[in-house]
């Protein structure tokens, strides 16, 4: 293995880095993960307004009156309906930040740039909160990333007003932006103009129809939806950070199909998606990466070597917030194919299972709603899937067969170490026993 | 002084960073030990406030891959980057992993 590993290391390594490092594929997962914290708030919102329980509606509007809905909804617009925005300001910044660039100003031109190409709203010249939300997600990451590329192309190229000394550095600052500013809003309305002759309309409907669409039809797909899995596992294996590595390349989409839930989702009609962000974290990462619970579970209660019930443990409570690195290094599952066969397998078994127990309707699909990844199974399932029994059970049965793969592979592992455990201590004994 | 450690989300090193605190007592009892997120870690080499720019930065095991472009951010301000042994890290070996980091401080 440690040959194997050596050669894995060296050759996986260097492209892990790659992608990884790759400036633009990182801004943009900095970046979305920018507005999640505030998705999270506006998905707790969006489930206050539509607990589904019946008379749950009449109760609210005895006591808050017909109106009750009314500040939730305001929420959820300044939530939900401004993702686009947060997430192009987002990425805007963490790139520049990446080209040493002033991030803030960086990201206010490339906001600006966002809102010229949004389309009108009925002729009307305003704009739709449709246009601001996670509908908008491919807009927004590409005005984004091409408004820094024309700052940076600006700045590099030495277009700049430059103050004589004297004048204060924050003045000058603000005048540093200027021409930047004026290069991209510039390049940006020609675009608009541009795209408006075309069949297309609007640079949005453009991106979804050539963009958008395909890679949903990709990251949706359960072949788009294994070969991440196994990225991502194989990745932990050598003890790389897999989510973080494919999620550079694969979170926009998952995100992307997120927002299409939630917009049926909150029009009340059938939710369209299997596979968004939620799929992966609520029903094949239970305890983390690899649907670990179930083995830190097998090694609290079950094992008999000291060492590994030690550690499960030790990783429980971590365990049911769905942080395993205690596991991965500790046990460990990295470098050791007795446990990462298994790690591996476990989650793409759950992924086979949880794609056709949606796609069929057996079970719920995620609504779209921002659980966070670190929610304890049982209740996230609930929540993810707008208040569904069905999303709890699923969780409770894939967790149930983690368990079941787990198990003859965590038996080889614990006896391994008991024997080596009683060696040691009769290596111990007769060393006693001679002296 | 200022101890970072740095992880995918800042999660998993934030556990290790509580045991460091304890080990910290004894140690170095002006340690300064936090956890953040690989997005944020820029922030704590980039600035030129004495109080928040990091003495140290620890990476975990699982982005490693990061090191070579952080060391040399870091070299650029002097500020030592290493990755925290894997075996340590599993075993939440806070004392450790601070006598590590105190030494790449020196």
């Amino acid at each position: 293995m440690n040959k194997v590993g050596q050669f894995l290391e060296e050759k996986v390594m260097p492209v892990a880095a790659k992608i990884a490092e790759q400036k633009h594929l990182t801004a943009i997962r900095d970046g979305l993960i920018l507005g999640i914290p505030i998705l999270i708030v506006g998905s707790i919102i969006l489930i206050l307004a539509n607990f589904p329980v019946t008379g749950y509606p009449e109760f609210m509007a005895s006591i808050f009156g017909e109106f009750w809905r009314q500040p939730l909804v305001i929420i959820y617009d300044a939530t939900f309906a401004f993702y686009g925005v947060f997430s192009c300001l987002g990425i805007a910044f963490r790139l520049a930040e990446k080209y040493k660039i002033d991030a803030l100003s960086t990201a206010v031109i490339a906001l600006s740039c966002f809102v010229i190409q949004l389309p009108d709203h009925h002729n009307t010249w305003s704009i739709s909160l449709s246009f601001t939300g996670a509908g908008v997600l491919f807009l927004a990451l590409l005005t984004a990333i091409v408004t820094v590329e024309i700052c940076r192309l600006v700045i590099k190229k030495g277009i700049v007003i430059r103050m004589p000394d004297g004048v204060p550095p924050s003045v000058s600052r603000s005048f540093v932006a200027l021409i930047p500013a004026a290069f991209s809003i510039l390049a940006a309305i020609l675009i608009r103009i541009a795209v408006s002759f075309t069949a297309y309309g609007d640079l949005n409907s453009m991106i979804t129809q050539i963009i958008s669409a395909p890679l949903a039809n990709l990251g949706a797909s359960l072949f788009g939806v294994i070969i991440s899995v196994l990225m991502i596992h194989l990745l932990w294996s050598l003890g790389l950070h897999g989510a973080m590595i494919v999620e550079s390349v694969m979170l926009a989409i998952w995100m992307d199909l997120m927002g299409k839930n939630l917009a049926a989702y909150q029009a009340g009609q059938a939710i369209p998606y299997v596979v968004t962000k939620q799929f992966f974290d609520m029903w094949l990462y239970i305890g983390g990466s690899g649907a670990t619970l179930a083995l830190v579970c097998l090694m609290a209660f079950r094992a008999r070597s000291k060492q590994v019930k030690t550690l499960g443990r030790m990783a429980l409570p971590a365990g049911i917030f769905n942080i395993n690195e205690p596991v991965i290094f500790g046990l460990p599952i990295v470098m050791n194919p007795t446990i990462a066969i298994p790690f591996i397998l476990t989650p793409v078994v759950l992924a086979v299972i949880t794609y056709f127990a949606m796609s069929t309707g057996i079970v719920a699909r995620p609504a779209g709603l921002a659980v966070p990844w670190t929610a304890p199974f049982i209740m996230s399932g609930f929540l993810a899937t707008g208040g569904k029994i069905s999303g709890v059970a699923l969780q409770i049965f894939n967790f149930i067969i983690a368990g079941l793969i787990y198990l003859p592979f965590f038996s080889v592992w614990d006896k391994k170490k008991l024997e080596e455990e009683q060696q040691a201590s009769t290596a111990a004994n007769s060393k006693t026993l001679s002296a | 002084m200022n101890i970072v450690l740095c992880c995918a989300a800042g999660m998993s090193t934030s556990l290790l960073v509580e045991r460091m605190k304890t080990a910290a007592k004894e140690l170095s009892p002006e340690a300064n030990i936090i956890a953040v997120a690989e997005s944020e870690i820029l922030q704590y080499i980039e600035t030129d406030d004495r109080n928040d720019r990091a003495d140290v930065i620890m990476l975990g095991p699982q982005i490693r891959y990061k090191l070579k472009s952080l060391k040399h951010e870091g070299e650029a301000k002097g500020i030592p980057v290493e990755v925290i042994p894997s075996v340590d890290y599993g075993m939440i070996n806070g004392k450790k992993v601070l006598e590590l980091a105190l030494s790449l401080i020196k």
